[in-house]
């Protein structure tokens, strides 16, 4: 390399070019193409069985696609030299030998890619391990586990970083220390893709978004397009007569709907003209509030129709 | 509030004159928040490195990693030397007892096979301990960590047979000749042996032979069936319960059979048949034993490559 070895290059990057896996008649990821760029974090989403994990797995060369590529800084995974000095992974959390200790897990993935053995003292103090690193990892929360895992993710000083569900099993600090450190290697200049089917705490963390459903690509957006796309704002609206407030309002580019509970939920009319109009009908209010959407609802509402395991509320089951 | 104080990376000073050290990105706000943090979120004390200075992920390498691997789990040490010492136990106690006047039983024909008997049981701990190192990989997920670090699958398996068949090779060839010491020492001197006489170098190399075999086999089911408790099934029924089956079989249909079971090759290469047992010669032994070792591994190989990890 024409850097001599220092800094990110330009092809730094994941690359998922016409990905699909089917098994037997089933498409986990159908016809899949986004690149994972160096210097941001990249939050990869959709709901639980949309394909996430099956993506991530194809791209470290673990599964093999039906179709199409995933390269990680140009090439498929084989094809480099010492893999984890390319790009480091998390999978699952305590994917360790319960008996093995935290500093041996680790030494032994370093003597793999000829990772010097001061690497490991360094990641072990990077995830705030070092005191238990001789304990046996069985003995490990499942929010140590997470950061065990980090640490072998950390350990080739990789340019390109992978993890799955990070934030899974940590405590609030932990979870206020992975935000930092997500942002920390992207502003280093590494390539950052966090997959995970928490919207709401990917919101805080991520730059781009790239949500899928069902396998599919949903949106490949950035932080602020993803943020254009929520749906209208909404006014809820608690009344003495909601029947009769729902008549009044009614009229052309105004929704309203009803929430149970007498509430109607209006789009298309401010608060304070639904107020005027209350008044001038003598209609007591209850309730009157401003509601905009949350990144969390415009991804519910983007991947909607894309959830295999769909719950019911209980409130909707109790009417019915 | 206490603040934690990081050292400074040690570039720091040579950065302006050696541009080669020089990374665009630095640590700022990191630092600056760190009061508010569990943790320092230092990442790194060095650029990010390219691989292609290196020579990467090879099969030395992998071979001391899994040694590594193997040795810094203490059960599997455990397990290896508890192998080994419930072999001499056992050939010691079969030695003492030869004594009573009625002399050895029905498997052994003289002091050296006496001596050694224990490893009917040791081998069998030393097979399922194969199965054990590879499907407990499987079970935690380490496996697919390994395999991502080190996307050489056949490497990978390679590596994993290597070092398990030289553990077994090894520590079974210093307890055999532990057992088989300690066993002439403890028994009627009417039936001792030395281990000059004609037999007992031949008795101890193939007993560790045998035991590297069914090591790599174990390694191999491991791969292939991803469960300790399925291989752990498939050493047992295989190495006892086989030869029990086959011995009811008519002798027309069971004597093939029986000449390529593992366990009836173990007769030929350690020289120690039962009385009356016919046993195949040494090399047909050999030849049985590594057939088993080089399907086994083959059907690893294929599988291993082909499935998803």
């Amino acid at each position: 390399m024409c850097d001599d070895g220092a800094g990110a290059d330009d092809d730094d990057m994941i690359e998922v070019t016409n990905l699909t896996k089917t098994y037997g008649t089933n498409t986990a990821v159908d016809d899949l193409s986004f690149t994972v760029r160096p210097g941001i974090v990249t939050g990869f989403l959709g709901p639980n069985g949309s394909g996430k994990s099956t993506t991530m797995r194809m791209i470290l060369g673990l599964d093999r696609p039906t179709s199409g590529t995933a390269t990680v800084n140009g090439r498929t995974l084989n094809r480099h030299g010492a893999p984890l000095t390319e790009i480091g992974a998390l999978l699952e959390a305590k994917a360790v030998h319960p008996k093995r200790s935290a500093r041996n897990h680790l030494n032994a993935l370093a003597l793999t890619n000829g990772i010097p053995a001061r690497r490991v003292d360094e990641v072990l103090d990077i995830v705030g391990l070092t005191e238990v690193a001789d304990k046996a990892a069985g003995q490990f929360s499942l929010g140590m586990g997470q950061r065990l895992g980090i640490a072998s993710a950390l350990l080739g000083n990789p340019a390109t970083v992978m993890l799955v569900e990070p934030v899974n099993g940590l405590d609030p600090e932990g979870v206020l220390w992975i935000r930092h450190l997500l942002r920390d290697l992207a502003a280093e200049g590494r390539t950052v893709l966090v997959s995970s089917h928490l919207m709401s705490e990917m919101a805080l963390t991520a730059d781009h978004f790239v949500i899928i459903g069902r396998g599919r690509m949903i949106a490949d957006v950035t932080a602020a397009e993803l943020e254009a796309m929520a749906p209208e704002a909404s006014v809820t609206v608690g009344s003495s007569d909601p029947q009769r407030l729902r008549q009044l309002l009614a009229r052309d580019g105004v929704e309203v709907t009803s929430t149970g509970h007498g509430l109607l939920s209006v789009v298309g009319v401010d608060s304070a003209e639904i107020g005027r109009i209350a008044a001038d009908h003598a209609i007591a209010l209850s309730e009157l509030s401003n509601h905009r959407s949350t990144l969390e609802e415009t991804f519910m509402g983007l991947t909607a129709d894309a959830v295999d395991y769909g719950a019911r509320s209980l409130v909707t089951a109790e009417a019915a | 509030m206490t603040t934690t104080v990081h050292p400074e990376p040690t570039l720091t000073q040579t950065q302006s004159d050696n541009s080669r050290n020089e990374h665009p990105m630095t640590m700022t706000h990191a630092i600056a928040e760190t009061e508010t943090l569990p943790h320092p979120v230092e990442t790194t004390t060095e650029p990010i490195r390219r691989s292609e200075r290196d020579p990467g992920v090879g099969f030395g390498r992998l071979i001391h990693a899994e040694w590594f691997k193997f040795r810094t789990v203490r059960s599997n040490m455990l397990a290896v030397v508890g192998a080994g010492g419930a072999a001499v136990s056992l050939g010691m106690l079969f030695a003492s007892l030869a004594e009573t006047g009625e002399g050895p039983g029905r498997l052994a024909n003289d002091g050296l096979s006496l001596s050694l008997g224990g490893f009917n049981l040791s081998q069998i701990i030393i097979a399922i301990l194969g199965v054990a190192i590879v499907a407990s990989e499987y079970q935690s997920g380490l496996i697919r960590s390994w395999f991502a670090a080190a996307p050489s699958r056949l490497q990978v398996l390679g590596a994993k047979v290597g070092v398990y068949t030289a553990v077994a090779f090894v520590s079974t060839a210093v307890a055999a000749t532990v057992a088989f010491l300690a066993g002439q020492a403890v028994m009627p001197e009417s039936i001792a042996m030395s281990l000059t006489d004609d037999g007992v170098i031949q008795a101890l190399a193939g007993t560790a032979f045998y035991a590297a075999c069914i090591g790599a086999i174990g390694v191999a089911l491991g791969f292939l069936l991803r469960s300790t408790a399925a291989g752990a099934g498939v050493v047992v029924s295989t190495l006892l319960i086989a030869p029990l089956m086959v011995s009811l079989l008519p002798s027309s249909i069971g004597d093939p059979i029986a000449d390529i079971l593992p366990s009836n090759a173990s007769a030929a290469v350690t020289g120690m048949g039962a009385v009356g047992q016919e046993v195949m010669s040494t090399g047909a032994g050999i030849a049985v034993l590594l057939g088993w070792v080089v399907a086994s591994v083959t059907a690893a190989a294929v599988v291993v490559r082909r499935r998803d990890a």
